[in-house]
């Protein structure tokens, strides 16, 4: 793959970040808990890991060094009954002012259903459902029926080992063969119509992806996908491409708001990620360094942070013998080493490959415990404060700014600590912070994922995308396509890195497309006819491109009052509804949140 | 309710206002300067072989380039000590024979992270160790001091780093670009709205170069060019397409360019049956097959042009457990072009072993890659001192005598 452009925004913002780090935080404290006292499944939590055993003085520890000052336990109660009401009104008035902002920001974008759900529940109820870990989906059922049959949703190891197994003794029988023969050209025929299956099973997978973003009505589950899976990027290059509705649905998705520790194993108990760095070939004597060092700059301690080359070599010692066997076969092993072996799915630890020597990483040494090892590792590097710091900051940058304050990093930081990684917790302390309300009048430059997908919520929720493939397409030449970020630290989150000429040229495209009712977005999907696939009933067939109706659409109505003079009279000098969808979609106030 | 408004015209201050071609033309007989950025750190000691240096192979069991006596597989010799990759035989030994191509052995930053992100961007930006404005690229630093007019371009979807800064430089990437026709009223209305914003040059710019570019492409007939220059069919999303295309709007438009190539992290298979074969020689090869491209489509002004390849840093010298190589530290830059005194391996070099490897693991860094760029620059566009210190602070520029 040639000619990939990067931009490398997000790195930037690192190096930015180091001396706001180290601001201290003094005005004030994100408490993230609700006037219905919602929070109390974390709090509970904290209870039970605090050292202190009282009541008072586990929410004291909770506070942290945001009430150090206070004088005793009493100011600091009475705060804690004072704040979370204070919080809840700035926010309610913020989101009153901002509804679209907000829904955009929380979500993929404003509809009409969304903004009056969110008019009855209220700001902080809607936001409570939403953060709820086991908030569901519930996809219109047609949908979801179908969505839940693809074959891209089985578990791997019911059909990576065929496929693979498949692919490989054509691949010998071709090598034994002249490449002129007639068994040679039918050789590759199977082996064509092999991989048109495996390309077929990552569109299927990109295409669940993006329906469920449109109209799930978790949307703060289905953005924190999109944010964990870019903070855990795998390319879909080679055996990985088949595989990624499974990281999407199996690896991913079940612990966006769940603890980041259990996010942390996830992947790295995961094929995609095995295979996409190279630990499953980092084994006794020929040590691959590559995830070692990837694991710690990018995905938990962040760069910057107190490690050496020693360290990512020590590690990469440590993470040997874990690895991936595509075919799914049993492990042979000596007989003492039986009882070490470890395997799951396609993912095994293998104690032949794994070198027993004690190696010291971040201070800690590890020795002779097998995958043991690797789980305390992983604890390790979980639980050390840079991870939190590093996390917090990529949250607060994705959800609230490109340059967050370090008072809200600190509050999310201090969350984090108290709950152990909750990520439930942080983004609330997040959503309630007086950062978060102030910044939904201070927009964001939305990222191309952002974009389209807020265009296509804002235009068609009342109807069903029965054809996701030509979303797919627009994003790659928005430049941001779907598992399509060949390097491992994801696309960059700031907006420095969208806004130049050729991005919104591009966009100006797209949404005039859009605009105009984007009919290819409504033909019978490819894997529709494959699959029993319900929206394929005659209700849901073709119908003549019918542009949408935006200027009277309840997400407009609610974005009228922010729309600067230029906007509202450029939008006043056509009446021709294609020409006026494609400019608002086109606005500056559409592409940012 | 004009909050919004408010925030985006913060940052419109101070900025100039857009001109009706976002370039001036592009006058024959200048120097004309491409910037090729190798994203992922290519394994340079596979290019640029030390074929004379028993260390090297002991050191690459399975992954050496095979010495030159040992047929189609063998390096290339260059010199008494450095040999070509082989696949690059057919596309650029011809330029170092005409003495069109110069390596520079031993160059990069100081940067030891071994953050392809982190030294990318320290490159990029080449404000030496601590970067403190992010927002201002090398490149654009030199427009700058080239009187802020040279035309530039980058041909990419975003604008790199390097190119960031005060002087705006447009963007189109060529394989992703799309002919949606947005009629002129449209486009009036759409620059109408964003007039106020932080984002209005950007926009007017946008619409500037794509139609620009579509008129030089229409006028320069690249389709053709480009099957005459690749001598054959190309996929015109590939690198060696989009390389002719190039080629033939720097010969037309454009005096700095940008292009970035992905994909170089060789961590695993690097090569297969020995140096020769396998991920890394197909990938030089396509990459000598587009500069090769590049060079027939600048057609005339290759004369003028200087081509300089990069990369964030080089690879382990020693092969890892996986027939590949871990990040690494020197790295060797690549100069070619009509106006190059190449057919030599320029710059400060250490024989190879275990005493001379940075940390016993890679390539040291003995020329700095500002220092190196800098007399480039210097040279190409008769720079003196304090304008190159303009472009790369606290450096002195060191005169390879490059072109």
């Amino acid at each position: 793959m040639f000619a990939e452009t990067t931009p490398r925004g997000r790195h930037l913002r690192k190096l930015r970040e180091r001396p706001t780090m180290a601001a201290k935080n003094t005005q004030h404290c994100g408490w993230p808990r609700t006037p219905q006292g919602r929070a109390g499944v974390w709090i509970t939590r904290s209870r039970r890991h605090t050292v202190f055993g009282s009541h008072a003085l586990a929410l004291l520890a909770l506070l942290g060094t945001c009430f150090a000052t206070a004088n005793g336990q009493n100011v600091a109660e009475r705060h804690v009954a004072q704040t979370p009401r204070a919080f809840a009104a700035t926010l309610n008035e913020a989101v009153r002012a901002h509804p679209v902002a907000f829904l955009d920001r929380i979500g993929w974008g404003a509809n009409s259903a969304q903004l009056a759900e969110l008019h009855r529940l209220g700001a902080i109820r809607f936001l409570d459902a939403q953060l709820d870990p086991r908030a569901r989906a519930a996809l219109p059922s047609p949908l979801g029926r179908s969505l839940s049959r693809l074959p891209v949703n089985a578990p791997l190891e019911n059909w990576v080992p065929e496929l693979i197994a498949d692919e490989r003794s054509i691949l010998r029988a071709r090598g034994r063969i002249s490449a002129e023969s007639h068994a040679a050209q039918a050789a590759n025929n199977r082996l064509k119509i092999l991989r048109q299956h495996a390309n077929l099973l990552v569109r299927q997978a990109m295409q669940e992806q993006l329906l469920r973003a449109i109209y799930a009505q978790n949307q703060l589950h289905q953005r924190l996908i999109w944010f964990w899976m870019n903070h855990f990027n795998v390319f879909r290059g080679g055996n990985i491409g088949p595989m990624m509705g499974d990281y999407v649905r199996h690896v991913i998705a079940p612990h966006v708001l769940g603890h980041f520790r259990t996010l942390l194993q996830a992947t790295m108990f995961s094929p995609q990620m095995l295979l996409y760095l190279n630990n499953a070939q980092n084994h006794r004597g020929h040590i691959n360094e590559n995830y070692a060092r990837e694991v710690m700059e990018l995905h938990s301690v962040g760069l910057g942070a107190h490690y050496t080359q020693t360290d990512v070599t020590d590690l990469a010692h440590v993470l040997t013998g874990l690895g991936v066997d595509l075919l799914g076969r049993p492990v042979h092993v000596r007989p003492a080493l039986r009882a070490w072996v470890w395997q799951h799915g396609l993912v095994v630890f293998n104690p032949a490959r794994h070198d027993p020597q004690p190696e010291r990483v971040l201070g800690h040494t590890f020795a002779g415990q097998g995958i043991g090892e690797i789980e305390q590792v992983i604890t390790v590097l979980a639980n050390d404060p840079a991870t939190a710091r590093h996390i917090s900051y990529e949250l607060a940058q994705y959800f609230v700014a490109d340059q967050p304050s370090a008072a809200l990093v600190s509050a999310m930081v201090r969350t984090w600590e108290h709950t152990h990684g909750n990520i439930a917790a942080v983004m609330r302390t997040l959503f309630m912070s007086p950062q978060f309300a102030a910044s939904l009048s201070q927009p964001q430059f939305k990222d191309p994922m952002r974009y389209l997908l807020s265009a296509v919520r804002a235009s068609y929720s009342g109807r069903i995308v029965t054809n996701p493939q030509p979303l797919i397409g627009m994003l790659y030449r928005l430049g941001e396509p779907l598992y399509g970020r060949q390097t491992p630290d994801g696309y960059p989150l700031a907006a420095d890195a969208w806004s130049s000429p050729g991005q919104l040229t591009t966009r100006f495209a797209v949404a005039q497309q859009l605009a105009a009712g984007a009919p290819a977005l409504f033909l019978r999907s490819e894997w529709m006819h494959r699959v029993s696939y319900p929206l394929a009933s005659r209700a849901w067939m073709i119908r003549p491109a019918q542009p949408p109706d935006l200027e009277h659409s309840a997400v407009f109505e609610a974005a009228e009052a922010t729309l600067s003079q230029a906007t509202l009279s450029t939008l006043a000098q056509t009446t021709d509804r294609r020409r006026w969808n494609a400019l608002w979609l086109s606005s500056p106030e559409f592409m940012t949140e | 309710m004009m909050h919004r408004r408010q925030f985006l015209k913060v940052a419109v201050a101070g900025s100039l206002l857009p001109s009706a071609r976002v370039w001036a033309a592009s006058s024959a007989g200048r120097p004309k300067f491409v910037l090729v950025f190798l994203r992922g750190a290519y394994d340079a000691a596979n290019l640029l072989i030390p074929y004379r240096n028993d260390f090297y192979y002991e050191s690459r069991p399975h992954i050496a380039v095979p010495r030159p006596e040992s047929g189609r597989d063998g390096a290339i010799a260059l010199d008494a000590d450095w040999a070509l990759h082989p696949a690059l035989r057919a596309s650029l030994l011809p330029l170092w024979q005409r003495r069109q191509l110069a390596f520079v052995p031993f160059t990069g930053t100081h940067d030891m992270t071994r953050s392809h992100f982190e030294t990318q961007d320290h490159i990029e930006l080449g404000q030496g160790p601590q970067p403190t404005d992010f927002n201002d690229g090398f490149l654009n630093r030199l427009i700058q001091q080239l009187n802020g007019r040279t035309p530039a371009m980058a041909f990419t979807s975003q604008v790199p780093l390097s190119l960031r800064g005060p002087a705006r430089v447009p963007n189109l990437a060529l394989a992703r670009s799309s002919r949606t026709l947005i009629t002129a009223q449209q486009r009036r209305r759409l620059e109408q709205m964003w007039g106020d914003t932080p984002e209005a040059h950007a926009v007017a710019e946008g619409f500037t170069v794509r139609s620009e570019v579509n008129h030089d492409m229409a006028t320069a007939r690249w389709a053709a060019e480009m099957r005459a220059a690749s001598r054959g069919a190309v996929d015109p999303g590939g690198f060696v397409g989009v390389a002719a295309r190039v080629g033939a709007l720097m010969r037309d438009s454009f005096e700095i360019g940008f292009i970035d190539v992905g994909g170089w992290d060789t961590h695993v298979y690097e090569a297969t049956t020995n140096g020769a074969q396998g991920q890394l020689a197909t990938k030089l090869g396509a990459l000598g097959e587009g500069l090769a491209a590049l060079a027939r489509a600048a057609g005339p002004a290759w004369k003028d042009m200087t081509v300089v390849v990069i990369s964030e840093f080089g690879r382990t010298f020693r092969e890892n457990g996986n027939r590949g190589t871990d990040h690494g530290h020197g790295s060797v830059y690549w100069m070619l072009g009509g106006s190059v005194r190449g057919g030599r391996i320029a710059g400060e070099q250490v024989p190879l072993s275990p005493s001379t490897l940075n940390q016993n693991r890679d390539y040291p860094v003995l020329s700095d890659y500002r220092a190196v760029l800098g007399g480039l620059f210097a040279r190409l566009w008769n720079l003196n001192a304090g304008r190159i210190r303009a472009v790369f602070p606290d450096t002195q520029a060191r005169d390879l005598g490059l072109v």
